[in-house]
């Protein structure tokens, strides 16, 4: 009879990071089903019994299980962590650098400070400047330029926190008399100190003119919060972002209209995030010749920043507009302002046409 | 002098970046064993969305020649892009 007790770390994050995968298909999958749905000529009262089960019933099942599945990875992470943490106890295992994630480390809630990972393809590592901005320009949500990770999720939740309530990113991190930086994040609620080497790699995000900033040091803590590895950060949703930036409830819904996200906005920082394209409707960049005036990246987050009455410039007339900061930055150059892939202002019906999600918080300002 | 090569693979969503030049991946597809991938050029003088097939090269005045390498759909889709640095221009 097998009486081992524990598990291969390195098993339970391979696990962790299948469940959070496949969490991340199912919501795709979702969205997929929803907007094919909202898309196609199907009339009839068959068509509204589906309709009306896929919105009520089967929809919010999938989102559920969805979530279940992330929780279910970020418990097989901790466990991960455990287990490190008590091989590394008893004098056996591994343990590498800067892997603690939340409330691991030195037993003290404080992680011990490394690079999330030596051969991580994220390139070189450097070393971050002395001086790190936390001034209001610094903490802009328009002044960042996402890297090569696909972390718009977490960029666009860190994004929002900082255009909501500047002071709390100012307040939530600080550099050590050693140079390392110290972010403090939240598990459940509660505080957790992550404490990085003051290097990142050369695929990290920066700011819009491409020098290190504070989000390349929260990016990097972010990294050991959720794995230990950057490319834990492939793929997520801003509420799971924004939950670990602010320790506040979060919230995670449909498309939602204007009035919705203003009242969202009132009360805290807000995401979106876009639909994924249904199969056939990628065919729109098929054709070379095809000028694509979209601007809008599919599967993306965006910061939402306000909801404004303004002149539309494609009709003259003045309406509702929504202003979404895209992770990527602006472009410095000179250019068709119109044509801009770093923000965008959009209609309602532009927004719905394109946006299924919204991500929020309560405020951190009480 | 050799001009630099710099090759690597990232998601859809994401913005790598090859010296001064970042390039975001719009998005990637297959369709019919054609695999194509949608890309946003991001020099100093303004964005250019383009697409590339695999295997595909264009060249992107004062930084080099970026080449679709493959497109990858199953899991998490993400594009191969190899970045071959234009020679610097002899000074005087």
């Amino acid at each position: 009879m097998n009486s081992m007790l524990g598990a291969d770390p390195e098993e339970l994050r391979d696990l962790a990071r299948c469940a959070l995968k496949s969490s991340e298909h199912l919501a795709k999958a979702t969205q997929l089903v929803s907007g094919t749905l909202g898309q196609a000529k199907w009339l009839g009262p068959d068509a509204q019994r589906f309709k009306a089960r896929w919105g009520s019933q089967l929809r919010p099942l999938l989102m559920t299980v969805g979530k279940d599945l992330q929780e279910v990875s970020s418990l097989l992470k901790q466990n991960a962590e455990e287990q490190l943490r008590a091989s590394a106890a008893d004098g056996g295992g591994t343990s590498k650098s800067g892997s603690g994630g939340p409330g691991g480390g030195d037993g003290q809630g404080r992680d011990l400070p490394g690079n999330p990972e030596a051969d991580d393809g994220m390139g070189e590592y450097h070393d971050l400047p002395d001086h790190i901005p936390l001034d209001d320009k610094a903490l802009d949500p328009s002044n960042m330029e996402q890297g090569q990770l696909g972390d718009c999720w977490f960029l666009a939740a860190a994004g929002a926190v900082a255009k909501h309530d500047p002071d709390w990113i100012r307040e939530h991190m600080k550099q050590n008399d050693d140079g390392t930086w110290t972010v403090t994040m939240y598990k459940n609620g509660k505080p957790v100190e992550i404490t990085v080497e003051a290097s990142v790699p050369d695929g990290a995000v920066t700011d819009a003119s491409g020098r290190d900033n504070w989000l390349a040091i929260y990016e990097k803590a972010a990294a050991e919060y959720f794995g230990g590895d950057y490319k834990d950060l492939d793929g997520g949703f801003s509420d799971n972002g924004l939950a670990a930036i602010t320790g506040k409830d979060t919230d995670r819904s449909g498309q939602s209209d204007f009035n919705e996200i203003d009242r969202k906005l009132q009360d805290g920082p807000v995401a979106v995030g876009t639909e994924t394209k249904p199969d056939d409707s990628f065919r729109w960049f098929w054709e070379d010749e095809q000028i694509d005036d979209n601007r809008i990246v599919p599967d993306h987050a965006y910061i939402v920043d306000s909801i404004e009455t303004r002149e539309n410039p494609d009709t003259g007339d003045r309406e509702r507009m929504i202003h979404l900061i895209n992770p990527w930055g602006p472009n410095g150059g000179e250019y068709d302002g119109e044509k801009r892939w770093g923000d965008i202002w959009l209609t309602e019906d532009q927004y719905k046409e394109n946006f299924d999600s919204v991500y929020s918080s309560k405020t951190t300002k009480d | 002098m050799d001009s630099t090569s710099l090759t690597l693979t990232a998601n859809q969503g994401s913005q790598p970046q090859f010296g001064s030049l970042r390039v975001g991946i719009i998005d990637v597809a297959t369709f019919d064993g054609v695999s194509k991938a949608r890309l946003l050029l991001r020099p100093s003088t303004g964005d250019n969305a383009c697409t590339l097939t695999e295997g595909d090269s264009i060249t992107i005045p004062e930084h080099g020649v970026l080449t679709l390498i493959k497109v990858t759909t199953e899991g998490a889709r993400s594009a191969t892009l190899r970045f071959q640095a234009s020679e610097p221009s002899e000074g005087g």
